[in-house]
């Protein structure tokens, strides 16, 4: 039960923490595409192997970086439940009272899970090899040219890196409601998907009423210093892109033009 | 013995950069209706040893048994444990969810079994142990309520199902002093009435009021098991530590040192007047008069 909490930075030496983290944010972009345009199983099976190497390169312990998958399967069962059996075919390999069990639903589910699948593992990746203050550097150096358009920036940065620092602290504040309610005789490891729905509304609604407060705070505390909005707030270590930096991009993009263009 | 550590200790996050050895071989037995304070510094592993009493934390190493029984182990029933224990955490008011303060209690009680009036009546009776009228705040809603309402019927959610051992983590951080001497009666009262305690806190004269064994957490080992006047007796080891000690002994410390006989093991106030009126009876507060001031110059 001693988990990490989801999203956190995880120190380390491996090649995916060295590159620049520009660069990783663009190669995640990338994937998205890659995981949009993907359709047959060939596609998918690159896909994952991809997901396999970054993995690693990463270093991280493989437990550790398919942790959010093995939070989330009930989810993941839902969806795939839901495309299976209510995907209107016209010739239905199984029907009983509402629900019509299809081919094409169940492909459509498969495809819906893997996806999302692939994206979670990949940003989890990338949050776990990246720092908050690297991503947040990343993401003003991705938006810099929109500036020229009059958008603000600065702002979306501010905004992004407001909220990559308190995912950590929301997990934190989950796991400690988690634990209060638990002891109140919430049942959230039963296997029973009743008491596991039951179980739902006392976590949620504490975890947003204490988050609205502290955004509340948040934002009291920068008024209080003079936050207003303009200039350069936030910034990280300037890092220049190197040839390494090109080179995975490239990959990254090569890898994806593949797998969309061929399989 | 009702609880009994066996060589229990947790790492956190094992085999991961953030490895966290939390608690190391703690032996611990308590029995019925002891109450115990913990003092430690920060992360010495106080919320830690809770938790695992608790059973939300499953120990790397070793045992915790309730009543006999494994707590961890397969076949036992976990409905048990949570119908005979509760905790109190920090900030307690923070798991409030329910729209009304009788559900709020309510929720507690949903898998106990018991039958609608005797719900009700416990819920009646938890509120009014924590000073709440029940047909005033029966159908407000918890999340109204103001900062100290809220704690209070947080306290009343722990204090309904009536358990046999109520853990409490850091209870009083952020309480006013009158907010939390009303607590500390509360938490007496069910002592009292049977109910083995076990309170964390940072507050020295807290638990050397209230608490009748102390154990002093260090680099999540077990520095210092017993009575409380025996743990606050050796106060140069605790100050060498950097903890607390509460003011009583302090206070014994300087009246010894004034050249007054003047009994060390002391842990509370009430032990501290008994001791001055027996050291006065014996004449030995009254050789020297004006040594007051030299006693409060501390
Ligand atoms: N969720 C967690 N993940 C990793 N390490 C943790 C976690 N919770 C606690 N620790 C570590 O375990 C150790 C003991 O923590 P614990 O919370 O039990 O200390 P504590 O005595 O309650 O401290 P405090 O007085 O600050 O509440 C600390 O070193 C802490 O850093
Ligand atoms: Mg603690």
């Amino acid at each position: 039960m001693s988990r990490i909490p989801a999203g956190m930075y995880i120190p380390g030496k491996s090649f995916l923490h060295r590159l620049d983290p520009l660069a990783k944010l663009i190669g995640l972009i990338i994937l998205l595409a890659a995981v949009i345009a993907a359709s047959s199983p060939g596609g998918y099976l690159l896909l994952i192997l991809f997901i396999g190497v970054l993995l690693a390169l990463s270093g991280l312990p493989f437990k550790l970086a398919i942790a959010p998958l093995r939070r989330t399967y009930l989810f993941f069962a839902v969806i795939f439940l839901m495309n299976a059996l209510f995907f209107a075919d016209v010739d239905p390999l199984w029907t009983w009272w509402i629900f019509s069990l299809s081919r094409t639903g169940l492909i459509q589910g498969a495809n819906v899970v893997l996806r999302l699948a692939i994206i979670i593992v990949a940003g989890h990746i990338l949050i776990s090899t990246t720092s908050p203050m690297e991503i947040t550097a990343a993401f003003r150096r991705l938006l810099k040219p929109l500036q020229y358009i009059n958008i603000p920036v600065d702002i979306v940065a501010l905004i992004v890196s407001v909220a990559i620092h308190f995912i950590p602290v929301l997990a934190e504040e989950v796991e400690m409601i988690r634990k209060a309610q638990t002891v109140r005789g919430a049942r959230f490891d039963s296997t029973r998907l009743r008491d596991r729905a039951a179980s739902l509304l006392p976590l949620v609604i504490p975890v947003f009423v204490n988050a609205f407060k502290r955004a509340d705070e948040l934002a009291l505390a920068m008024e209080a210093r003079g936050y207003r909005g303009e200039g350069r707030r936030v910034s990280g270590p300037e890092i220049a892109f190197q040839a390494r930096d090109f080179g995975a991009v490239l990959i990254m993009a090569a890898i994806c033009a593949v797998q969309i263009l061929v399989l | 013995m009702p609880i009994v550590l066996e060589k229990a200790s947790y790492t956190y996050a094992p085999g991961t950069p953030y490895e966290a050895a939390a608690l190391c071989d703690i032996d611990l037995q308590i029995a019925d209706g002891e109450f115990i304070g913990i003092m430690g510094h920060t992360g010495s592993g106080k919320s830690t040893l809770l938790q695992l009493i608790a059973g939300l934390i499953t120990p790397s190493r070793g045992k915790v048994m309730i009543d006999g029984c494994d707590i961890n182990a397969r076949n036992y029933n976990r409905d048990v444990l949570r119908k005979k224990l509760s905790m109190i955490f920090q900030y307690p008011e923070y798991q409030l969810f329910e729209t009304t303060v009788e559900k709020e209690l309510a929720f507690s009680l949903k898998h106990s079994g018991l039958p609608g009036k005797e719900v009700k009546e416990r819920v009646r009776r938890a509120l009014e142990a924590v000073g709440f009228s029940y047909t005033r705040v029966r159908s407000l809603s918890p999340l109204g309520l103001s900062g100290g309402e809220k704690r209070k019927v947080a306290i009343a959610c722990a204090l309904v199902t009536e358990p046999k051992i109520l853990l409490l983590d850091e209870p009083v951080a952020g309480l006013d002093p009158r907010g939390r001497k009303e607590f500390l009666e509360i938490i007496t009262r069910r002592n009292k009435a049977g109910t083995t305690i076990i309170m964390v806190s940072h507050d020295a004269d807290v638990l050397g009021n209230y608490a009748q064994r102390i154990l002093v957490l260090n680099q999540g080992k077990l520095l210092l098991d017993g009575p409380a006047k025996r743990v606050f007796t050796d106060i140069e080891k605790l100050e060498a530590l950097k903890l607390g000690v509460c003011r009583p002994r302090k206070l014994a410390r300087r009246l010894k040192e004034c050249g007054i006989p003047f009994p060390q093991d002391i842990a509370g106030y009430d032990e501290f007047i008994a001791a001055v009126v027996e050291v006065s009876k014996k004449g030995g507060m009254s050789h020297e008069p004006d040594t007051g001031r030299h006693v409060y110059s501390r």
